[in-house]
């Protein structure tokens, strides 16, 4: 690090641990609560939830579930979210500057997402409540606002209305409103476009600054926490990037008019891809000429490769978090940096995400389904299979 | 050695404490049915520990995981009634005792079992639908309940509404509607300009002017008091401010209803002018979970006041309804927190049972078999429990109860404490659990830790307070033991007799000081007086002399030591070298101790060679080096130095100290008898006769003939005569015996001979009796080359083990006599401490006038509290405890065993509810 930041405490040795010493050490006694892979294991093998529920009881997740009698896979997802929550709530009270606001950070996405929930469910005319309940506990406004966010227009008016009358209060405003400033300034407020794709686009975008802005605080954090949550965002960046294009085939967004002046728009501006790799993205019309533009860049090509091979084994989703779990456990091993409890928060989603994958696979009887999850820390992943053998 | 607890020979308890107790392995095959019965009296006994004989099935595969999942879903019904009742700030009451609970129990099932054969699993069914049915009812009032309250909360805000209503109509409204007409006209498209306008305006003349407010709508409704400002602002930036929104806060604050919180609101009114507001309003309302009330025409006043009547009418209706409702809930959680403890007691042990049943094992259909520990002493007990669970099934099935032929796997360690002894035995435990039946140090500890703490805290006064303290926990000893006490209090509670014995140590140290808060009691009367003391004119340097003849029985002080000290100028010297010399005596017997307990267990084991190549040789060297010293410490004690330097000292014949009774010495079977000598010298003579010459050295003029320099005339310092052991062999400055030198070499000798023997011939002799196997073994083994292999690995390991064990031994014995100096050094600091303190803080003051003495009394006895009560206590206990863990226990103690966790339904429901 050539130009040290002016209070270098965040990824410096020596100081480190003045400050976030503390959540540091919490964050790392958490690390035993993450399932092993004899867990996993045991899991697998059950016949029902009922029994799926009893070996849980002997994990970290016993409490969440000791008083929910039948078990769903989604009352299963809401407690070990709920445990996650309460967690990182309890790291979020212990922390101090420049950690609390990188924190704070991790939870933009959440509410982000929120937002936009909320705003695709009162599209499609579904209840709030309904809605509400299905949101990330860790992207969680005051209720009344999460209620008065579907109450507003879906077009370009009520979004600006939406922005000034509520969502200007939120810490996710700004994003919000560098949308509506950038939209104003492509077409007014005449354009109409079809609506389920908007929301899609006003995700992206939001994303987009959202990791622009985060990639920003990091660089001005500087360390080692620039250097490894950089990494993790450039990362996450590409894979939004690769992400929109490929989702983006078969829709009005990949009309040749619309690649350049809108899809073109949504790739953020941070990442290994930009800018050589997003303006080549911005030209691409289908899969084989995003193959070839993946080709040029290794890291991503053999991940596309699973993706182009159809094996059917493994969706382009499962290769990325694949590739997510093996470089955020290395975040979280590694020490003197905050990326340690953003790769800890990923990796507890990746656990939720697995549990629930299990359960049901168990719930519908599909036992050779079972096994297709990515266990975390766990000693049989490729990357440390490999090395063992 | 087993076989002489079989006989049913009782020890006395001081013996069992020594070693643990016998430990039987058995398997005891049992009837399915009969299994709950068993288990439930095994259970009640507590003297069985289960080995789980399915350790590769996951929980889910065992054989009674059903019934321990009833048991969570009847223990998840359970919290929730407590959870329940907590809500009405009852507090669960107790089930009395756990014995009492567990023998009725018994009785009960005794009693029930003639009647009914599966007590178990129908305990368990009753208990299921009795909880179940109580839950429904508690879950369908507390549905009831809230679907009530918010009625009742909707005439309560309905209420509020309209009568805050009225009293803005009444009152602010005329004002607002005025001003509005004296500023701007009446159709105005700025209605909301206006109307700002209006308001920071001055106010006029009271007067009404109906057709003016009724161009304005209006919504009213309730919102909470929180939320107020965000609601406020939202609809400012909604409606870009056309609207005008008053709040009135509602004084009491309202229950939610499905949290059972209460939450301060307040009652708001909205005005506006145009519908594409009111939607607006509407939807910011609904996210704010405002309860909107439509108000009737507010000028026709006795609608309003119908109104009101008929609200407030159905409001006392609701509330009696509400009342009945909260009363019908209160009723059912009182009566469940008198039963809850106690099903949670029958839960928790049938859940122990149904644990313990599935560590058991099915061999043959309808018997289970399981494999456990049990207490020798007790296994007797167990038989006649299963037998007899049997019997009462009254059907002769059998059941097995046989001791697995040994090998045994290694037994727990199980040791029998009482109140008092269970302190101590946790204090070892907390070290480590002692090897099965190996010497337990606790035993001695209980002895010699509250005394090693006596020698270092040792005051009678501060002694004092920590035995009343003591006193204290043991007057509160039964209210303490129900009580549930916090970490700290729990702790002391359980160390409530090591505290009191704490403190007797303290308070017999300080009588044998003589200190108490640094002042010395004389209370026998001092055997010293200074010149010139009843006159009170002693002066500065002056000389204290004996008020009885040296050595006799009325020189010396009876208890403790002479009060006299605490004045002298050599003070310290003197308390000094007492202590230290003390803090080695009692360190190297206690180590010598803790070595003997080695050689003891070595009988006990019959390890022959450990008691031949490591016990002795830990004696011969710990005795020839540091035994001796405290031999050599006792004899400068005992030596009369008056006497034997009067022998060498060179007195003018028939001058002043001339035939003092102090000579005492005997010469030739005459016992202090004054020779003249011829004077052939300078004319001085020693008692014994010796002409003194000005080049007579003290080993001339010395009578006895010991050798060195001092020749045993002058008393020694100690410790370069030990460090000369070692360092000059054979030279001997100040002897205190003929012959001093010789022994000192051959105690020498022996040390040095020891330590290779300590070191090489266990490993030899462990190797020779291995290598005779090995070759009783050779001729048919043919893969012996891969076993001698590891031989030598073994045989490397046990001689690195060994040299670090002698290692260990004999560089310990030195540091660990050095360490033992801390009796000494923290006995100073407190003594030391304890002066400052009273000089510092009261002899001052006490000198300025009685305020100064009063705050200083103040910081005196805040001071002794903070520093010598607490913070010395506590480091004495941790010295005393260092001493006892490191120094005592490393000379003997293995503490590799495993903790005897007996299969206890007192010790779980102990557990649970700590």
């Amino acid at each position: 690090m050539a130009t040290p930041a002016p209070r270098a405490a965040t990824g410096n040795m020596a100081t480190f641990n003045i400050l976030h010493g503390f959540p540091e050490a919490l964050v790392r006694g958490m690390r035993s609560s993450f399932l092993a892979d004899s867990d996993y294991h045991h899991l697998t093998q059950c016949e029902n939830l009922d029994d799926f529920r009893l070996n849980l009881s002997e994990t970290d997740y016993s409490e969440g579930i000791q008083d929910n009698a039948g078990l769903t896979p989604t009352s299963l997802q809401s407690a070990a979210v709920e445990k996650l929550v309460t967690e990182f709530q309890y790291l979020r009270t212990q922390a101090i500057e420049p950690l609390s606001t990188f924190l704070d950070f991790i939870t933009y996405e959440y509410m982000i997402e929120n937002v936009m929930l909320l705003l695709k469910g009162s599209l499609s005319g579904r209840d709030i409540n309904e809605l509400i309940a299905q949101c990330h506990p860790l992207g969680m406004f005051k209720e009344s606002t999460m209620r008065s966010i579907p109450t507003f227009e879906s077009n370009a008016k009520g979004y600006s209305d939406l922005y000034q009358t509520v969502l200007v209060d939120t810490p996710v405003g700004p994003y919000f409103s560098q949308f509506l400033q950038e939209s104003s300034d492509r077409f007014g407020d005449s354009r109409n476009v079809l609506e389920e794709v908007e929301i899609e686009i006003i995700k992206s975008s939001l994303i987009k600054y959202w990791i622009e802005d985060f990639a920003q605080f990091v660089d001005k954090l500087g360390g080692e926490t620039k250097q490894i949550m950089g990494d993790l965002l450039k990362v996450r960046a590409d894979t939004n990037a690769i992400n929109i294009t490929l989702n983006s085939f078969g829709t009005p967004l990949n009309e040749p008019a619309m690649r350049a002046s809108d899809r073109k728009r949504l790739y953020p501006a941070v990442g290994h891809l930009y800018p050589a790799g997003t303006s080549m993205l911005a030209d691409v019309a289908d899969e084989d000429e995003l193959g070839r533009v993946l080709e040029l860049f290794p890291q991503y090509s053999a991940i596309w490769n699973i993706h182009a091979g159809g094996s059917g084994d493994k969706s382009i989703d499962d290769a990325f978090y694949e590739r997510d779990v093996q470089q955020l456990e290395l975040a979280f091993e590694g020490q003197m940096h905050f990326a340690t409890f953003y790769a800890y928060v990923k990796l507890k989603e990746q656990e939720i995400r697995n549990l629930v994958w299990i359960s049901e696979c168990i719930l519908q009887q599909q036992k050779d389904e079972i096994n297709k999850f990515v266990p975390v820390f766990s000693m049989n992943a490729p990357w440390r299979a490999k090395k063992t053998r | 050695a087993s076989g002489t607890n079989a006989t049913g020979e009782t020890y006395p308890t001081m013996v069992k404490w020594f070693r643990s107790e016998e430990m039987e392995y058995i398997s005891l095959i049992v009837n399915q049915d009969a299994a709950h019965d068993c288990l439930a009296d095994l259970g009640r006994l507590g003297v069985i520990q289960f080995t789980d004989l399915n350790p590769d099935l996951t929980p889910f595969q065992r054989r009674f995981v059903s019934y321990v999942k009833r048991c969570d879903e009847l223990e998840r019904k359970l919290r929730y009634f407590a959870g329940e009742c907590d809500k009405f700030n009852l507090t669960l009451e107790s089930a009395g005792d756990v014995d009492t609970f567990l023998e009725n129990a018994a009785a009960s099932g005794a009693a029930a079992g003639s009647t009914k054969d599966q007590t178990g699993a129908q305990l368990l069914e009753t208990l299921e639908t009795e909880l179940e049915g109580y839950e429904n009812q508690l879950k369908e009032l507390n549905s009831y309940s809230e679907k009530l309250t918010t009625e009742y909360n909707e005439k309560v805000e309905l209420q509020e509404v309209l009568e805050k209503a009225r009293r803005f109509f009444m009152t602010d409204a005329p004002r607002l509607a005025v001003s509005e007409m004296t500023t701007g006209g009446p159709e105005s498209s700025g209605a909301g300009n206006d109307k700002a306008e209006g308001l920071l305006g001055p106010e006029d003349a009271p007067g009404a002017a109906r057709d003016m407010d009724m161009r304005f709508s209006s919504i009213t409704g309730v919102v909470a008091t929180e939320e107020k400002a965000r609601f406020e602002r939202m609809i400012f930036r909604a409606t870009r401010g056309n609207c005008y929104v008053r709040f009135a806060p509602i004084k009491q604050p309202i229950t939610d209803p499905s949290s059972g919180e209460l939450i301060e609101k307040c009652v708001f009114i909205v005005f506006y002018k145009s519908v594409s507001i009111e939607t607006k309003l509407k939807k910011i309302c609904d996210a704010f979970d405002a309860h909107r009330y439509s108000l009737p025409d507010m000028d026709d006043a006795p609608a309003v006041d119908r109104m009101l009547t008929e609200n407030a009418q159905e409001l006392v209706d609701s509330r009696t309804v509400l009342l009945k409702n909260q009363d019908t809930r209160f009723r059912l959680c009182q009566m469940l927190a008198r039963h809850t403890e106690r099903w949670t007691w029958i839960v928790v042990r049938e859940k122990a049972i149904y644990h313990s049943l599935n560590m058991f094992k099915s061999d043959v259909s309808g018997m289970l078999r399981g494999e456990g520990w049990v207490v020798s002493d007790s296994a007797a007990e167990v038989r006649e429990a299963i037998t007899r669970a049997h019997s009462s099934m009254d059907s002769n099935m059998p059941s097995h109860i046989e001791q697995v032929p040994k090998p045994w796997p290694t037994p727990p360690t199980h040791f029998t404490t009482n109140k008092f002894t269970y302190g101590y035995q946790e204090f070892v435990n907390t070290y480590g659990i002692p090897r099965y039946r190996e010497a337990n140090p606790a035993l001695f500890t209980a002895a010699t830790f509250p005394f090693l703490f006596g020698v270092m805290y040792g005051d009678i006064g501060h002694g004092l307070f920590l035995f009343c303290a003591g006193i204290y926990l043991l007057w509160n000893e039964k209210a303490n033991d129900k009580a549930k006490l916090g970490e700290m209090a729990a702790g002391l509670h359980s160390g409530r007799y090591m505290i009191v014995m704490m403190g007797f140590f303290a308070v017999y140290a300080g009588f044998i000081y003589n200190d108490m808060f640094s002042l010395g009691l004389n209370l026998f009367g001092s055997r010293w007086v200074f010149d010139g003391q009843y006159n009170g004119e002693v002066e500065e340097g002056a000389v204290a002399v004996q008020t009885a003849e040296y050595a006799s029985a009325e020189s010396v002080y009876p208890f403790g030591l002479d009060p006299m000290w605490h004045v002298t100028s050599n003070e310290l010297l003197f308390f000094n070298s007492f202590k230290m010399k003390l803090s080695v005596i009692f360190g190297i017997c206690q180590m010598f101790a803790g070595t003997c307990l080695k050689g003891l267990n070595a009988i006990y084991f019959k390890q022959k060679l450990d008691f031949l190549f490591e016990f002795l040789p830990m004696v011969a060297f710990a005795s020839s080096l540091f035994v001796y010293m405290i031999v050599l410490i006792f004899m400068k004690w005992t030596i009369n130095w008056n006497s034997r330097m009067l022998s060498a000292t060179c007195l003018e014949p028939n001058g002043d100290g001339w035939g003092s009774e102090d000579y005492k010495e005997c010469i030739d079977g005459q016992c202090g008898v004054w020779v003249q000598c011829e004077g052939q010298g300078n004319g001085l003579c020693t008692p014994w006769g010796y002409d003194c010459t000005d080049q007579s050295t003290t080993a001339d003029k010395c009578p006895l003939n010991f050798g060195g320099s001092g020749d045993g005339c002058q008393p020694p310092n100690l410790i370069t005569s030990l460090i000369n052991i070692a360092l000059q062999p054979g030279n001997v400055d100040e002897p205190m015996y003929y012959g001093q030198a010789g022994i000192q070499n051959i105690l020498l000798l022996i040390a040095f001979a020891s330590v290779p023997i300590l070191l090489l011939a266990k490993p030899y002799f462990l190797s020779k009796q291995h290598q005779s196997t090995v070759h009783h073994h050779a001729h048919d083994d043919e893969e012996h080359g891969e076993a001698e292999e590891d031989d030598d690995h073994g045989f490397g390991e046990i001689v690195i083990h060994q040299a670090i064990e002698t290692i260990e031994f004999v560089l310990g014995m030195v540091s660990n006599t050095a360490s033992y100096l801390r009796l000494w050094a923290l006995s100073l600091a407190h003594s030391e401490l304890a002066t400052v303190f009273w000089e510092k803080a009261m002899i001052s003051t006490l000198n300025i006038n009685w305020f100064a003495a009063f705050i200083g009394y103040g910081i005196f006895a805040g001071v002794t509290f903070g520093v010598l009560l607490m913070m010395d206590v506590l480091e004495c206990f941790l010295h005393a405890l260092r001493l006892h863990w490191v120094e005592f226990q490393n000379k003997f103690f293995a503490a590799d065993g495993v903790r005897f966790a007996p299969y206890s339904f007192k010790q779980i429901i102990d557990d649970g509810s700590a």
